[in-house]
């Protein structure tokens, strides 16, 4: 395509704009890192504090390391569980004929798009209704119906686009239905229900506002780390927050390249 | 020559598409390009519009070069493949979207939208949005939008493409007949040779980015200049051999007589073309003996498939008019067919 | 593989538990609402009082308004910011366009705790924001004006909230068809003219889509407006937290809460209808 100058302007303009918001999109990471090595003061880098130990002394920080313990018990259950009601439930509205459906599929979306704070502060009502103690149990099912609903979207897309003739086609040449989930349907679902775990695992690691309602007694990372705001993160917290990042960055990658389609040649 | 492309070369990444490609379009003919997918006609297309930048030599409109003119400046409109009608806009909205842009008067727009409208049968549907027309009636839509822009040169991307076959028939003549109606040049891009003869003025078969042969449709049919062009159009009979002296091709099938040889010295290795139509069964000065594999009746015409008996790897296509009451070989047969040698031309192998 | 009948029941079974860990605490918190506190007690009376009293005082009624206002700041300096990000992220190809998409991305997996923390010590007086300032001589000494106010809540917000916005911008201009762009530049529109009549209408499923989740992320916001939004930062999100913390009026809170479920809900009624109008 021939450009013309004002296409050229506009494309330098927002450049200027997405490079600007990058910067401080990823100051955060930057910040945390450059903290977790070295002090400054008064806005001078202090090059002879250079260490690399609250790498390794932040380890027996007993409250930080029990906060990222829990946090990461929550995640990988919140995260196991909603994986595997996403699929029955993906299988159950599009291949089933789910009664009310489209109620359902709401009620599967609604945390999700509802404001953190209803959730959340339902969940709390209702346990204490139920006279249930907070605790991990009660932030694994707040965090549960919330990562719920990224990991159905994600199965159920994956669902929509497998052709019904394939499933027929498994069913001509003499499969049972457990077969054909064994063979047919799950293989195709796999990379769907990974990429929709990894998410869950990412977005249960860092959910604070519903865990702040139903935590109890109990820390979570981001809620520790929301506690010691107040008086300010030692560089031993950086270096934890550095990793943390670090790992959830990596473990968001890893979903959106199991996402990304198979390129597919552009013309100019 | 109002429109002409001199040495244009294009290259996509380390390809290059269209080495050096040179045209010339005449004021308010229907060009056809012609070739199979990758052939280049695509490109050619889209550096006329202004979509993709030539990587050397000029285009020129009526002298002027228009080489580096983007799409938004050029006095050319285009009907693309997918029809691009805007989704948000009414079948008027998207016919008026072109003197809206160009900021022409608002009066005199609506009566051109409504005029044009009119020509490709629409008046009825303006209000409606491209989701709740058909293909055809979509297809319309483009040429109404490109129209209302009066431009000079009408570039059309496989506009038939999507079409089902009796719809792309009826589609070709209204092409054709809104076209001389209008007088505007049509350069038209397909890869279906039939579409081609049908409605073309003058064909440029292309193939790996060189213009093969230039010409009209009768041209390219029955006097093909290159291999390429024998083998496009039609199942044309082609039997390797090598030019004598006296219009003669010797072949394992023998000696056979062809028209002219022009250009060709002897000794050339060629092919000798022979179109189905034009084979036939009995004797003459052309003479091959063959024996019948199968015959396929197909209405109007029937067609007898054979294979050489001096060279069975060679097989023979011909079509004999249908004929209830007439004898018709059978299966496993023996038979002779003859051409008329001035049926029968040669291009290089 | 269990009789049809037997699917049918784990199916169910299946399908009641979101039903039960998702509607029975949004039915028992609405309930909630109508009941009254008296001394550390809920005692379910099935009064309006709670939304009464929410509603006839000012002091929490402007506090509402406030936030509303505050929700409205942040889509419309988020979409001025983000649109022309996901505009730009969408010219580029190949490569560099998925690269850019994932940058933009990724922010939305790092921890919320540390970006507020990292905003808060980057518009502090020692903060980056000052020091860049005040060295390009447009301060002459660091200000606090950047911190603990509404100003710094709707800054911080809008930052924490933007990939929401750009990834559905973004999503919904992949979806145009690049013939449509070639169309409109063959009939003689100009970069602006094409924008402005085809990109731009095309467009707003995603813009409304991004819209809407950065308002109801921002209207439920409760611990931006507490760490960065100083005293005049209050937010309706806060007053409802603090009725379940220091001040324990669980009723009082959960009547506020509804109000904004309420108004959360309308506003995800009229995005999806007014998506859905549009013929695309």
């Amino acid at each position: 395509m021939l450009r013309t100058r004002g296409d050229r302007i506009a494309e330098y303009a927002t450049c200027a704009v997405t490079v600007l918001v990058l910067l401080v999109l990823y100051a955060p990471i930057l910040v945390s890192a450059v903290f977790s090595v070295v002090e400054i003061r008064r806005g001078e880098i202090l090059w002879e504090t250079f260490t690399f130990r609250h790498y390794v002394t932040l380890w027996s920080n007993a409250s930080v390391i029990d906060a990222l313990a829990n946090t990461a018990i929550v995640a990988i259950c919140s995260a196991g569980i909603a994986s595997i009601l996403a699929v029955l439930l993906a299988l159950y509205t599009e291949w089933h004929g789910a009664i009310a459906r489209t109620a359902l599929t709401l009620l599967i979306y609604l945390p999700f798009l509802l404001p953190p704070i209803v959730t959340g502060l339902a969940l709390l009502v209702a346990s204490a209704n139920a006279d249930m103690d907070r605790s991990v149990l009660t932030i694994i099912i707040g965090h549960t119906i919330f990562v719920l609903a990224v990991a159905y979207r994600l199965v159920l897309t994956r669902l929509q686009a497998l052709p019904p003739t394939l499933i027929e086609a498994s069913f001509d040449l003499g499969a049972s239905r457990w077969q054909t989930l064994r063979y047919v349907l799950l293989p195709h679902l796999a990379s769907s229900i990974l990429t929709g775990a990894l998410l869950a695992l990412t977005l249960s690691f860092d959910e604070t506002l519903i865990s702040s309602f139903v935590a109890g007694n109990e820390m979570t990372l981001p809620l520790r780390l929301w506690a010691m705001m107040r008086v300010g993160f030692t560089p031993e917290i950086n270096a934890l927050v550095t990793l943390v990042l670090l790992v959830s960055m990596a473990l968001a990658l890893a979903a959106a390249s199991l996402l990304r389609p198979k390129g597919e040649p552009e013309e100019d | 020559m109002s429109l002409e492309l001199r040495k244009v070369r294009k290259v996509y990444g380390s390809i290059e598409v269209l080495p050096s490609f040179s045209l010339e379009i005449a004021d308010g003919e229907f060009l056809t390009l012609l070739g199979p997918s990758g052939s280049g006609k695509t490109t050619v297309l889209r550096l006329i519009g202004g979509f993709a930048a030539a990587d050397g030599g000029t285009i020129l409109f009526e002298g002027a070069d228009i080489t580096r003119l983007p799409a938004n400046k050029r006095p050319f409109n285009t009907v693309f493949q997918d029809y691009a009608l805007f989704p948000h806009m009414t079948v008027a909205q998207n016919a008026g979207y072109g003197p809206l842009v160009q900021r022409r008067d608002p009066v005199k727009s609506k009566k051109l939208v409504d005029e044009t409208l009119e020509i490709v049968g629409l008046t009825e549907f303006r209000d409606r949005y491209p989701a709740q027309l058909s293909g055809g009636q979509r297809q319309r839509v483009a040429l109404a939008r490109a129209m209302v822009c009066e431009p000079r040169v009408i570039l059309l991307d496989e506009p038939l493409a999507a079409l089902d076959a009796g719809l792309r028939r009826q589609m070709q003549l209204f092409l054709k007949q809104t076209q001389r109606r209008i007088r505007t040049t049509f350069v038209f891009v397909t890869h279906d040779q039939d579409e081609a003869i049908t409605m073309s003025d003058r064909i440029v078969v292309m193939d790996q980015g060189r213009l093969e042969q230039l010409g009209t449709p009768k041209e390219l049919y029955y006097q093909p200049r290159t291999r390429f062009v024998a083998g496009f159009f039609g199942d044309n009979n082609l039997i390797g051999g090598t030019l004598s002296v006296a219009a003669r091709v010797e072949t394992p099938l023998g000696s056979l007589p062809v028209a002219a040889a022009d250009g060709l010295s002897p000794g050339t290795s060629v092919l000798l073309a022979v179109r189905p139509e034009a084979l036939r069964l009995g004797n003459g000065e052309a003479a091959i003996a063959a024996d019948v594999e199968e015959i396929v009746f197909g209405g109007a015409s029937t067609r007898l498939l054979l294979r050489a008996s001096a060279a069975p790897h060679l097989r023979l296509d011909v079509r004999l008019a249908s004929d209830f009451r007439a004898q018709m070989p059978e299966v496993g047969q023996r038979v002779t067919v003859t051409y008329d040698p001035a049926d029968a031309v040669v291009v290089p192998a | 593989m269990p009789t049809r009948g037997l699917r049918g029941l784990i199916f169910a079974a299946v399908a009641a538990l979101p039903a039960v860990v998702i509607l029975v605490p949004l039915g028992s918190f609405l309930v909630m609402s109508v009941a009254r506190a008296e001394k550390h007690r809920i005692i379910y009376d099935w009064t309006l009082q709670n939304y009464v009293n929410f509603l006839g005082n000012w002091t929490y009624l402007s506090t509402f308004l406030g936030t509303l206002w505050l929700c409205l700041e942040v889509v419309l300096l988020s979409l001025i910011v983000g649109y022309p990000i996901a505009w730009y992220i969408w010219r580029q190809k190949s490569w560099k366009r998925y690269a850019l998409l994932q940058l933009a991305a990724l922010p939305l997996f790092m921890s919320y705790i540390v970006k507020l923390y990292t905003l808060r010590s980057m518009l502090g007086l020692n903060g980056l924001v000052n020091q860049a300032l005040v060295s390009l001589g447009i301060l002459e000494q660091p200000s606090q004006v950047f911190l603990y106010n509404q100003r710094a809540v709707l800054i911080t917000m809008t930052v924490i909230y933007l990939p929401y916005v750009v990834l559905p911008i973004f999503l919904s201009l992949e979806r145009i068809p690049r013939s449509l762009l070639q169309a409109s530049t063959d009939l003689g529109a100009g970069g602006w003219d094409t924008f402005r009549r085809v990109v731009l209408p095309l467009s707003m499923p995603g813009t409304i889509a991004g819209a809407l989740f950065a308002f109801v992320l921002a209207l439920g916001d409760f611990i931006t407006p507490q760490m960065v939004g100083g005293t005049t930062g209050f937010t309706i999100g806060r007053v409802i937290f603090s009725q379940f913390g220091l001040a324990f009026d669980w009723p009082f809170g959960a009547s506020m809460a509804a109000i904004l479920l309420l108004v959360a809900l309308l506003l995800i009624v009229a995005a999806g209808y007014a998506a859905s109008r549009r013929r695309v």
